[in-house]
């Protein structure tokens, strides 16, 4: 019986830690595996392509040739394809839709849109590509937005789009952190419900009490013997709902990217 | 006067014993049983038993209640009926076998002779005041009771193996343990302001609505036998641990049920253990009341009003089995239910098994947090 009761704890710990490091093996080369080919076979194709279309004539020849040339160099060490567009037409659709459609015509590959209209007065950016997705999430791309937001309005665009470059570059070498997912936490968390479980255990060791208020209660002669339940007044107050420019979207054509946008 | 009861077999002359299988006495030479009332009949105590008639002039309608009142509108607890008993911790007992001194405690009420090993009750310690009124008698025997003292050692999650093996047991002693059973009736009123909270939205706005009530309760509640330990040895907490007792077998005393075990008289009378025990019941109606409150989104009590009334206390004895356990040099004592077998008491804890267990708990909670971090898509690294 003692040993058996020996086998049993430490079987389960085999088990568990087994569990725990068969997790991390056949799931990471997979992915590995996945990412690359997207920004090799497709991205290195469209290279050769145009990544300022100044539709909106914002940008100065000079300043044009200047952001394809940041677009080309940091676009490629951070392994995306960026997109500048600024677009000043009225009676267009809506920014969000404008990006996709234009998305829609670009080969596959991990990609960042970011669109100035002067009609709509709004910044919208799009991240395209399940690495550029994952990278610059919807939080990150509400970020480049806003950080967009300021200059647009002084009517810096070149010096708007730079900063664009340089933070969607950063953003794409590292991972955005969400703090449930932190692995240090988690190990904390993990540890601390240990704790519980076994403090609890312990503290009960001892055997616990398991009577309850019910227990001793006649209830042939018990009950309430008055209630009253009286409305009093309503209370209504309001908010607006809050504009929700971060998010996810699909485009026409079918591909799925993370948004931020913002009004200047 | 010192009175010291002895049951003997009618047939032999040995020492009868009370029998947990038959609940019946039984002569352990020649295997005659009788029954207690029998036994009983012959050395009944004087005195005994006590009823507590509520005064009817007493009822006086002292709360005007809104639209029902209380069934019993009286706020006085009732009187208890039996005076605080008088010392006689001088009195020396003979066993009524070989004449040697019985040695007791100033509480004891039943033991057994330590020269002879006969049973020996203490007649004058549970007669008038001291008459117990009721009893539940032991079901678990010794041999039961140690039995189950180690099936249930060998439970512990975190006991030390080689204490699982309960070979050590130094000594099991079936004991009655005093216990004051109370009758009580609890009133308790609930003023509060509670809210339903409902939000929707029409076009831009989302509209948060919080209605408010007055919510007003009035409970009538009544319990019957809380336990409450009288005896000073014994520790309250573990006392409560112990329960619930099943009150199908209490019995109407009779001092046969103690022969050939230990049994002690109360410490502490019905009105000194009060306080304990209203503190319980207050906790009690509070949590009734507040059950009765139902589906509000808040709920901020204005007035709390719990009253607590006694309505009878009867000394109980209630059979409990005290086990010492030889462990690492040092004891340990644990309280066996001696009705249900349900066990008490702090084991000692093995330092590598509560490690086990942290850490199984540990890497498992966290496996699963990978798990569910890689499937909501966590999955790049």
């Amino acid at each position: 019986m003692i040993k058996l009761m020996n086998k049993k704890t430490i079987t389960t710990l085999i088990i568990l830690s087994a569990l725990l490091i068969a997790l991390f093996i056949p799931v990471s080369p997979a992915l590995a595996a996945e990412t690359p080919k997207a920004d090799t076979t497709t991205a290195t194709s469209y290279q050769s392509d145009q990544h300022v279309y100044d539709d909106g004539g914002l940008l100065s020849e000079n300043e044009k040739l200047t952001l394809e040339q940041m677009c080309l160099d940091q676009g490629k060490e951070a392994g995306i394809d960026i997109i500048l567009l600024t677009i000043d037409e009225p009676n267009v659709k809506n920014a969000e839709t404008l990006v996709e459609d234009f998305q829609d015509k670009l080969p596959v590959a991990d990609r960042v849109c970011a669109l100035i209209d002067m009609n709509t007065r709004e910044i919208n950016v799009q991240a395209y590509g399940k690495k550029a997705e994952a990278y610059i999430n919807p939080s990150r791309a509400q970020k480049l937005a806003d950080l967009m937001t300021p200059i647009v309005k002084e009517g810096k665009y070149y010096n708007a789009f730079s900063i664009l470059i340089d933070k969607s570059a950063e953003y794409m070498k590292s991972k955005p952190q969400n703090i449930i997912t932190n692995i240090w936490l988690q190990l904390l968390v993990s540890v601390l419900i240990g704790g519980i479980v076994v403090g609890v255990m312990a503290f009960n060791s001892g055997g616990k009490v398991t009577t309850s208020a019910n227990t001793y209660m006649n209830p042939n002669n018990s009950g309430l013997i008055g209630r009253r339940d009286d409305y009093l007044h309503t209370h209504v107050t309001r908010v607006r709902k809050p504009q929700n420019n971060g998010g996810s979207g699909v485009s026409a054509g079918g591909r799925s990217h993370s948004t931020g946008s913002s009004n200047f | 006067m010192s009175t010291v009861i002895h049951y003997k077999c009618p047939n032999c002359g040995a020492d009868m014993a009370f029998d947990t299988k038959s609940g019946m006495l039984l002569c352990g030479s020649c295997g005659r049983t009788d029954s207690i009332e029998q036994m009983a009949g012959k050395d009944k105590p004087s005195g005994g038993d006590y009823s507590y008639q509520m005064d009817d002039e007493d009822k006086q309608a002292a709360d005007s209640g809104f639209n029902q009142d209380y069934s019993d509108p009286s706020q006085e607890d009732e009187p208890s009926n039996h005076s605080t008993f008088g010392e006689n911790d001088a009195v020396e007992y003979h066993c009524n076998n070989c004449g040697a001194v019985v040695i007791t405690d100033a509480q004891t009420t039943s033991t057994t002779c330590s020269f002879c090993g006969a049973g020996v009750i203490l007649g004058d310690r549970l007669s008038g005041s001291l008459a117990p009124a009721r009893v539940i008698p032991f079901t678990i025997n010794k041999e039961q009771a140690q039995e189950a003292f180690r099936k249930w050692c060998k439970k512990g999650r975190l006991t030390p193996n080689n204490f699982m093996t309960a070979d050590r047991i130094k000594n099991i002693t079936g004991i009655y343990v005093p216990f004051w059973l109370y009758d009580l009736n609890g009133r308790g009123e609930l003023d509060a302001t509670c809210t339903k909270v409902r939000t929707y939205t029409v076009g831009d706005w989302i509209y948060t609505e919080t209605k408010y009530y007055h919510v007003y309760r009035k409970a009538d509640l009544n319990y019957s036998r809380i336990p409450c330990d009288a005896s000073k040895k014994m520790e309250d907490g573990m006392m409560d641990k112990l329960e619930p007792y099943e009150y199908v077998n209490l019995k109407d005393f009779e001092m046969p049920y103690l022969a050939g075990y230990i049994a002690e008289k109360y410490d502490f009378n019905d009105d000194e253990m009060l306080p304990r025990i209203k503190q319980r019941a207050t906790s009690y109606v509070d949590s009734y009341i507040q059950s009765t409150i139902g589906a509000y989104s808040t709920v901020n009590v204005n007035n709390k009003d719990i009253y607590i009334r006694k309505l009878k206390a009867e000394y109980t004895l209630l059979p409990i089995w005290m086990v010492c356990y030889d462990y690492n040099k040092s004891e340990h004592i644990f309280a066996m239910n001696g009705q249900t077998g349900k066990v008490v008491g702090k084991p000692p804890l093995s330092v590598a098994k509560i490690i086990a267990w942290l850490s199984g708990i540990s890497v498992g909670s966290f496996a699963l947090m990978r798990i569910l971090t890689l499937l909501l898509g966590g999955g790049l690294q």
